[in-house]
């Protein structure tokens, strides 16, 4: 009886139409055409060649991240979650006839059977643990006699045990991480075995680029980002071919699209993603600096701290200087009550809105809460990488504690990219964390020596290879909550499009060191438990806190990330990040740090802080109209208050002495500068003034739970003397040392020995 | 194979007694599915694909699933003639 089905290619052709796939053919004679597809080695060797034969498939492409497979039978369900399930990867069919399917799985595999060869050291069967019991029955998952996938490959040459495995294929199930990565982030092989095996697998040369110095030449083939982004760095160059040094398999576009630009064959060497970084990092290193240092100088100059006042600022500042100084001499006693009537206008507002904002935020919770349920109903295999950013200088005694803290959070190792950012002149922490032998999710960067040497430059540079979609900050002595991480994903998932970081809440773990330690405490407790959630009920610029601001990072380098000039550039960065129209939230999460204990390191750091952000001021009040309509009323007023409220500092210390001075002597100046009304507008903002602030720490204390340290927060009024002497010490360290990072000690907790 | 006729239930029947499977055939309807419904896929013309079957109303998800676009046609087999063409496209091993 006659077959009713046309010859040839034609079944296959409708065959695909009706399955919705697209036909391809692997017959050189149609090269050129919209059907042909040629095949790329080292996507065809994602799977064995046994499969490929047993279920007539082969794997054609790699792009985007899926693996296109040709198959005659595009119903066959069986063979398609074998596909799925052994190429770790997305996987899309194509139909091709079964006849060239046959051929071309056979020129494919031609010659490329050593590496399936079972290994004779198998005989042995070590895929059975030592102490497993021989009377139970025992299922392994490997197959080391033919070794087709990773795991049977890494059992077959002895590196894992089938048992390490099947739990890393417990936890790549649960996390979605690839089978390699998380065998490597739990420290079941290093980096360069995984690196060895792969080579093995995909058939490629493995190269060590620790001494490699690459060709000049061949590294002007690709620009420093595209080899940044791909983690390929070009190592050498002939008349035809561009040697490669890769951390993964390069998909077909990629592949193609570099032919495209070089004009040249490539050819691939497996190193690892770190080795890559750090070559990375060695041959660009100089151009890295220099993006870090002028990133946002270049792209928004108005909006960098790289010189302390513009040129307007300087002409009205020094008329003003003037016309007050004339007026003084020619009307001194109006002048000076003028003067005091400004400020005393200026306290009495900063008191009651700052008031206001804690006071809202009393009893209601502002900030984004995740519920321990919700956090337990995410779907690990959904977490995006998050890069965590550490910038150290000389702390390698915080080392072991930092490293344990941030293995202490909850999520996938895996999909962390850990920065431990130092100083190319830190002798003393970059050769500790050398010894350390961490694993591979924490990367040491040596941010090359140039001025500023600052915290936001180290920064910069770190997130130059970012691999993260989220990147937070963390400080040396840190203590995050350890499902910060998780609840900042899920924040972000449910926060309004608009916003773009999220802040922690800080706290200290040495509260009750001694006095200013427990000062500090209710100071930060006011400040992160109360204002700043009160200033996102408002809707106003949040000042970002110095550690635990989790970014989206595209947005963050689209802002021109942080001001390398500005000491803080964190409080900048929250003002700069609401005139480009995004918002911060205060998430429900707190990061302990350690409380400075020393006094004179604690003038040292708040020093910084206060001339950090009088620099974050003064560089925003460049264009006062302009931010005006950038900001709007409200944040105007509220940046003058918060931000601008920094000078209180400055002026505490002179109506002190005024008021001491007429305590002692009754001078009769200082009556006749205090008039009856500013008399009481000044004894009003002495007495509701310090109660408002007083108020405001012993309420911080108790909204964050700490009753007992409420009684020390009622002796604010020293503290506030301190943070004179520091204001002033920043004030005039804007003169003559702008940039200087005044580095704060950290370690001070723990009893010296 | 003999055009197929109207049978008593509304499904045309026909007979496999001479018919010779086209092995392109299972690329539609592998042949694990084929024997678990004991049904042979036959004919394809243009979007319509004839399937002869033991039953009237077999599990077809599989092809529908893959080929919803296809307009299917159930005609009713003879059992035992389904068996010899699922045996003979097994092979002489199985």
């Amino acid at each position: 009886m006659p077959s009713t089905i046309d010859p040839g290619k034609r079944f296959y052709r409708q065959l695909a139409e009706h399955a919705g796939l697209d036909f391809v053919t692997f017959d050189p004679a149609a090269e050129g055409t919209e059907e042909y597809r040629a095949i790329n080695p080292l996507a065809a060797r994602l799977l064995s060649e046994q499969i490929c034969r047993h279920f007539t498939i082969l794997p054609v492409s790699y792009a985007g991240g899926v693996v296109t497979i040709a198959t005659a039978s595009p119903a066959d369900d069986v063979a398609r979650d074998v596909a799925v399930s052994l190429t770790g990867r997305d996987v899309a069919f194509v139909v091709a006839a079964e006849d060239e399917l046959l051929l071309a799985i056979d020129e494919t595999f031609a010659g490329w059977t050593e590496g399936n060869a079972p290994d004779p050291r198998l005989e042995g069967d070590p895929t059975v643990p030592e102490d497993h019991d021989l009377d139970a029955p025992w299922a392994p998952v490997t197959n080391p006699g033919s070794p087709t996938r990773l795991g049977d490959l890494l059992v077959a040459r002895g590196v894992a045990t089938d048992e390490q495995i099947a739990e890393a294929l417990v936890e790549q199930e649960r996390t979605g991480s690839r089978l390699g990565e998380v065998l490597v982030h739990n420290e079941i092989i290093s980096e360069d075995e995984l690196v060895a095996i792969l080579a093995e697998r995909f058939q490629l040369p493995l190269v060590d680029l620790s001494e490699y110095e690459p060709d000049p030449a061949a590294l002007a083939q690709i620009p420093e980002p595209l080899s940044r982004h791909l983690r390929i760095v070009p190592l050498a160059i002939d008349d035809t071919t561009l040697y490669l040094a890769i951390g993964d398999i390069l998909d077909d576009e990629t592949v193609s699209a570099l032919r495209e630009h070089t004009h040249l064959e490539l050819r691939g060497f497996l190193a690892s993603r770190n080795a890559i970084d750090q070559l990375l990092q060695r041959v660009h290193g100089g151009d890295y600096v220099a993006v870090a240092k002028s990133l946002l100088l270049e792209r928004f100059p108005d909006e960098c701290a790289n010189r302390v006042l513009s040129n307007g600022q300087k002409a009205f500042l020094i008329a003003a200087v003037i016309i007050v100084a004339v007026l003084i001499a020619a009307f001194p006693i109006p002048t000076l009550i003028g003067l005091i009537a400004v400020s005393s206008i200026f306290y009495t507002a900063t008191s009651l809105y700052k008031f206001r904002l804690t006071y809202n935020a009393l009893g209601h919770t502002f900030e984004v809460t995740i519920t321990p349920e919700e956090i337990a109903a995410m779907d690990e295999r959904e977490l995006p990488m998050y890069t965590i950013l550490v910038p150290l200088y000389r702390e390698a005694s915080v080392l072991p504690k930092l490293t344990k803290g941030i293995d202490g959070l909850d999520y996938p190792k895996s999909k962390l990219d850990v920065r431990l950012l130092c100083e190319e002149d830190d002798d003393e922490t970059v050769p500790a964390i050398q010894a350390m032998s961490l694993p591979p999710h924490f990367k040491l960067v040596v941010v090359p020596d140039a001025q500023p040497k600052t915290k936001p430059k180290a920064c910069n540079y770190g997130l130059l290879q970012a691999t993260g979609k989220y990147v937070v900050i963390y400080d040396a002595e840190d203590q995050p909550d350890p499902d910060q991480l998780k609840k900042c994903v899920a924040a972000f998932e449910r926060a309004e499009p608009r916003v773009t970081c999220m802040q922690a809440k800080l706290n200290y773990f040495n509260a009750n060191q001694n006095l200013l330690t427990r000062w500090f405490t209710t100071e930060y407790s006011m400040w992160f438990d109360l204002l700043l959630p009160g200033l996102q009920a408002e809707g106003v610029p949040i000042p970002l806190g110095g550690t635990s601001n989790h970014f989206i990072t595209d947005r963050l380098i689209d802002l021109a990330s942080w001001d390398p000039f500005n000491v803080t550039e964190d409080a900048d960065l929250g003002i700069r990040l609401h005139k480009a129209g995004y918002t911060t939230a205060i998430v429900d999460s707190t990061t302990l740090e350690e409380a400075n204990s020393d006094l004179n390191n604690w003038i040292r750091q708040r020093s910084r802080w206060i001339k950090g952000y009088l620099q974050t001021y003064l560089v925003h009040m460049r264009h006062p109209f302009k931010l005006f309509r950038q900001l709007g009323l409200k944040s105007f007023i509220s940046f003058q208050l918060v931000i601008g409220g920094t000078f209180i500092f400055l002026l505490n210390p002179i109506f002190w002495a005024m008021t001491t001075m007429f305590f002692f002597t009754q001078a009769g100046i200082i009556q006749d500068i205090y008039p009856s009304f500013i008399f009481y507008a000044a004894a009003f903002q002495l007495f509701i003034g310090n109660f408002i602030f007083m108020y405001l720490n012993v309420a911080g204390s108790v909204q964050r739970g700490y009753f007992d340290l409420a009684k020390y927060a009622l002796l604010s009024p020293l503290y506030w003397g301190l943070m004179s002497i520091a204001a002033w010490k920043g004030f005039l360290q804007l003169f003559y040392a702008p940039f200087y990072w005044e580095k704060t000690v950290h370690g001070l907790d723990q009893p010296t020995t | 194979m003999t055009d197929p006729l109207p049978s008593a239930g509304g499904h045309k029947s026909t007979t496999l007694q001479d018919f010779e499977a086209d092995p392109r055939m299972w690329h539609y309807l592998p042949l694990h599915e084929a024997l678990e419904q004991r049904v042979v896929p036959m004919t394809i013309i243009g979007n319509r694909l004839q399937v002869a079957s033991a039953t009237p109303d077999p599990d077809l998800a599989v092809l529908h699933r893959h080929f919803p676009a296809l307009q299917i046609d159930v005609v009713i087999a003879p059992a035992n003639e389904i068996d010899r063409v699922l045996a003979h496209a097994q092979g002489p091993d199985a």
